[in-house]
């Protein structure tokens, strides 16, 4: 909380956000997923040095978080998250889940560091996704899923603990923030994009 | 004749580039924010280089008309309010004597994507505070009326009828508009704060450092915290009357 605004400030703030208007809703029709994320574009390449869009991995269920390769303390943590939840999931339906790691560190994070750290990690499987990114294509897609992310002096980043699950689709099912929290309701999300509409 | 052909030359040369905002260098520097980050109020920003003016609507339109999904009936939900480009006509039509006022009704997203489209970015937080403050006065006078000023516009924005983009006097840096036109994007307008109720201590490692505004009896400093305040309460979706950008580029 010391971190977000006082409320009594938005008394002052209010009038600065006038003229929002709400009287035009002749949008577009509604396209497959209008939720999805996946409508996001960018520069990416994966620990290979392949470009893909996030689009690329349409299809089936995907838990991603955003983490850089120096550090030390929560990232470790939010990666083993990540496995936690393919444990949970135990052999459901067979299909391996596919782990996504995008890298906050535009400047230091490469492919190839990203390979090293797959290396080290034991994640260099064909089922785990490490993501590098130019600057704007990474603030975006933080900024989409709400996570906010800072750097500090010593060239490490401040950010948000949050994990997300993404349906077939990249809509987002569940939203998991902290570190080493439970993921029985992670896992549940991720059962529930597998068994399709028909079973929710 | 030859300055003629000289001129047609540089317009031919510049063709296929988008017509924009002239951006103007701005030298690494130091100042104190009126936020503290870990304990720290002193901030350093190095060399960039910054759009003099406001993107105006004539800017945004060529995006648009290059780039079909930003166009308002095309616009994902997700990345933009549905009040997107409400005071244009149609998707590529800005409507009667918009064209050089400065483009408003854009979302966080949309600001970003324009500037990336023109291989910019939006200005950081810092550096659109450092270049604000250049063109304060010094005398605690002034200052105080300036600050009566900006809190006389804060408190009641104008919407409509706004004068061009780029039309106020320049400051001591060679940017116009800084304040009095329309409130901008900045590209980590939450990166330190957040909004209320926001769990950022429970969901991130180091919660900024600690990120808190400082308190202070100057009144250009009470505007100040204003204004980051009113920047945290944005959805990055976020679309209004008075709310615009300008774009940065890195650069020596």
């Amino acid at each position: 909380m010391r971190c977000a605004i006082p409320v009594f400030l938005m008394l002052f703030t209010l009038p600065l956000l006038a003229g929002q208007g709400h009287d035009r809703h002749a949008m577009q029709p509604a396209a497959a997923a209008p939720d999805s994320v996946y409508q996001i574009e960018g520069n990416w390449r994966d620990q290979h040095g392949a470009p893909l869009q996030l689009k690329d991995f349409t299809g089936g269920p995907v838990v991603l978080t955003m983490v850089y390769t120096g550090c030390a303390t929560a990232c470790p943590i939010l990666t083993h998250d990540l496995q936690r939840i393919n444990h949970a999931l135990g052999n459901h339906h067979g299909q391996p889940l596919r782990k996504v790691l995008v890298s906050l560190d535009h400047e230091r994070d490469t492919p190839s560091r990203l390979m090293d750290y797959a290396r080290q990690r034991g994640l260099d499987r064909p089922d785990w996704s490490l993501l590098s990114g130019d600057r704007g294509s990474i603030r975006e897609l933080a900024t989409l899923l709400g996570i906010r992310y800072r750097q500090l002096p010593d060239g490490g980043y401040s950010h948000s603990n949050l994990i997300v699950v993404l349906d077939e689709k990249g809509v987002i099912r569940h939203r998991q923030a902290g570190l080493g929290e439970p993921v029985d309701t992670a896992a549940e999300a991720v059962r529930s994009v597998l068994d399709g509409p028909e079973n929710p | 004749m030859q300055r003629w052909i000289l001129t047609i030359c540089l317009i031919m040369a510049a063709g296929p580039l988008p017509a924009a905002p002239d951006m103007t260098r701005i030298s690494a520097a130091e100042f104190r924010s009126v936020l503290t980050i870990d304990g720290q109020r002193q901030r350093a920003i190095e060399t960039f280089h910054m759009d003099r003016g406001q993107v105006s609507n004539a800017d945004y339109l060529e995006f648009v008309t290059a780039v079909p999904r930003w166009r308002r009936s095309r616009a994902a939900d997700l990345f933009a309010a549905d009040s997107y480009l409400d005071h244009w006509h149609s998707d590529l039509d800005t409507g009667p004597d918009q064209g050089s006022r400065p483009v408003t009704h854009v979302s966080w997203f949309a600001a970003s994507a324009y500037c990336q489209w023109r291989d910019a970015r939006l200005p950081t937080e810092d550096e659109w505070e450092y270049v604000a403050r250049a063109g304060m006065p010094e005398a605690a006078s002034e200052r105080r009326q300036r600050a009566y000023e900006l809190f006389a516009w804060y408190s009641d924005p104008r919407a409509e009828n706004l004068p061009a983009a780029g039309s106020g006097p320049a400051d001591a840096l060679g940017i116009h508009d800084m304040h009095g036109l329309v409130l901008e994007w900045v590209e980590d307008y939450r990166s330190s704060l957040g909004p209320p109720g926001d769990d950022y201590a429970g969901n991130v490692i180091s919660c900024g450092g600690s990120a808190s505004l400082a308190p202070s009896s100057e009144p250009l400093d009470q505007v100040t915290v204003m204004r980051y305040a009113t920047r945290a309460l944005l959805e990055p979706t976020t679309t209004t009357a008075t709310l615009g950008f300008r774009c940065a580029r890195d650069g020596d």
